[in-house]
Formats: C-alpha cells, structure tokens, sequence
C-alpha cells in the first residue's frame, strides 16, 4: 500500500528502516524529505486551484509509463483511480494512445507530458499556447511542467537505488 | 543537436509565458524567490516559477540540497554529471551554468572543452569517463543505466553513497533541463 505512504520512494522500492538502502537515503536527509514534500505540494496541495487531482495523477501515470518504471506507475494509477472519475481515465490511459477517451483538455495535457517527457528539446511556444487554448493559466501550465519534470526526477531516483542496490 | 550550440558564456532565459510580476507578487511569495538563491530576484526562471510558490520552496530546497550539500561526492563531480546530462537533453542555459561551475571547481577547462567539441563520449580520463557514462545512461528516457556503469564507478573509487550523491544530481537535472527547455529559452546577455 504505497498511496498514504510517508515516503513514497521508500514504499514503491519496499525499503525498510535498518535495510541497505534505507542507510544510504538517511545519510542525506534534506534530499530524502524534499523529496517527499515534493511530492507533497504537486500532489495533495491545500489548494489544488484550476488543476485538479485527477488531471494531476493522470499526466504523472503517463510520465512514469514512458519511463517504463511499473511500481511508480502503478502508485500514480492507484491514486488516480481513487479520485471520483479517475477509474475511467486510468483505464483511457492506454500506453500507445493516451488521448482516447478523454476530453480535449486532458488529451491536451497528456500530449505536453510525452513531449516534455521525451523530446523536451523539441518544445516551443506553440506547445504552451495548445495548453492555454484548452484553457490552461499561466499558473496552471507551471504546476503541470513541475508535475512532469517532477515524476522524470522521481523515476532516475527510484532507478538508481534500485540499481545500487541490485549492483553486486 | 550542433555541438556548436553549447557555450560557457553568460546567457540570459526568456519565458514564453507571463512570468510573476515581482510589484504585485505576495510577500510569501518573495520569501520563497529570496530562499531559491542568490540570482532568483532577477531571474525571469524563477519568476515564472513563482507562479506555483509551494512547489518553488521544495523544488530550491531540494536542489540545494543535492548540488552544494556537504561532505559526500565533490562538487565538482556533481557538476559534471549534471553537465553531460544538459548537453545530452540540449539544454544549452542549463549547460552552460554547469559548465562554469564545473569549471571553477575542477579547474579543468579542458573536460568541457573536449564534451563541446566531441559530445558525451569524448575521450575522458576513468574516472570522469566513469561518470559521463552513468550520467548519460540515467538521463535517457526510459534510464538505461545498469550493472555495467555502476561496476565502473566502482572501480574509479565511488562508494555507493558517493554514486547516490551522483545519480540524485543527475535526477535533478532530469527536472531542471525539462523546466528550462520547455517553458522559455536562453537569450544571449
């Protein structure tokens, strides 16, 4: 159960107090709890404005399945799906064509993430005003750029301890 | 992306979007620029990102933290790391900040000189070879980063917690090129 978890990288990683891993995190502490208020502020914020949770848990279900990164994924798709309508929007959250199912704003949404998640270098103007045609504000569209890069740092975090840990 | 992009110049970022007008911005909001860093009150950057505040106050925080906290792997190394992966992602701003620093801290005007002229792969002494290769291994959508590179960072005298400090600096840089590439861009000063 990683959704309520007080560290969401120790929960998707299954890192226990004492373990290895566990040991290396706590030897950078500032890291470890920004991190986790990261996550905190982009994801439960006392005031979620025009963004709402489940766009939110959506474009960071789509950013951590580009990644390839499955236990993220699945910890954005459980959130999602305990937000009212996040079921039917996980479920149109298909891997190959994410914009079906959902509405324009979403779909909109949804295509910024996999070009900011994939070809960051390839954005332009053009890209944030296909977000401010949807209706997106300027405060909108910064909270939704610091969603997706977010989820790129959360994801190479993960993978890397992972990887120490697995590396013998 | 040219080579010939990437520069140790001073450049300046332009937003493509309204950035938080600093006359009408919330005193909380000026706490949160004045705590992100030095150059954050003339930086149209973090203007923009004054638009989310609570973000901005862990995103400083956090950043701070994972690029001049103590002890650990030596700033310079960090520098590097985040270096190759801002000319992978072609962050020109980015790269060219990093550079610097890198420059400063190592005093090797020469490893920068080499990655502009012949990309990631150039040719390295082990250990910022080491390096450049994790870093751009975990800087690919999705990371490709594996036993491979981390045998090597081994072998170049990285303790785990020395290749933690190194990949949380790649990470970070995973968010920072994407803000810096993907709502504004650099402008010559």
């Amino acid at each position: 159960m990683t959704r309520f978890a007080a560290d969401v990288i120790d929960a998707v990683l299954g890192i226990s107090e004492g373990s290895p891993l566990h040991q290396l995190r706590a030897r950078r502490p500032e890291a470890r709890a920004r991190t986790q208020s990261s996550y905190a502020v982009l994801f439960n914020p006392p005031d979620p404005g025009g963004l709402s949770p489940p766009e939110r848990f959506a474009v960071a279900l789509r950013v951590a399945e580009l990644h390839d990164a499955s236990s993220l994924a699945a910890h954005y798709r459980a959130r999602l799906a305990d937000e009212a309508g996040g079921g039917a929007l996980a479920a149109a959250i298909d891997y190959d064509a994410p914009s079906n199912g959902v509405t324009p704003r979403a779909a909109a949404m949804l295509r910024h993430a996999e070009l900011v998640t994939t070809n960051p270098s390839g954005a332009s103007p053009l890209d944030l005003e296909a977000l401010e045609a949807q209706g997106l504000t300027a405060e909108e569209i910064v909270t939704l750029s610091q969603i997706i890069a977010f989820v790129a740092y959360q994801v190479r975090v993960a993978a890397s301890l992972a990887l120490i840990a697995e590396s013998p | 992306m040219s080579n010939r992009n990437f520069t140790t110049d001073v450049l300046d970022w332009e937003a493509w979007i309204t950035p938080v007008d600093l006359s009408t911005a919330t005193p909380e909001q000026l706490v949160v620029l004045d705590e992100s860093g030095p150059h954050a009150r003339t930086s149209q950057y973090y203007h923009l990102l004054l638009h989310d505040a609570p973000a901005l106050r862990e995103r400083s925080a956090l950043f701070n933290a994972i690029m001049y906290g103590p002890g650990g792997l030596p700033r310079a190394d960090r520098e590097l790391g985040a270096t190759v992966e801002s000319i992978l992602n072609g962050c020109v701003y980015c790269t060219s900040v990093h550079a610097r620093f890198f420059i400063q801290l190592a005093k090797r005007q020469d490893v920068i000189d080499r990655l502009f002229a012949d990309g990631v792969g150039a040719e390295l002494e082990p250990r910022q070879r080491a390096i450049a290769d994790f870093s751009a291994k975990l800087a690919q959508t999705p990371p490709q980063a594996g036993a491979a590179e981390i045998r090597a960072l081994r072998s170049a005298g990285l303790s785990d917690s020395d290749i933690a400090d190194l990949a949380d600096a790649v990470a970070m840089f995973a968010w920072a090129n994407r803000l810096m590439l993907t709502l504004g861009e650099p402008k010559r000063a």
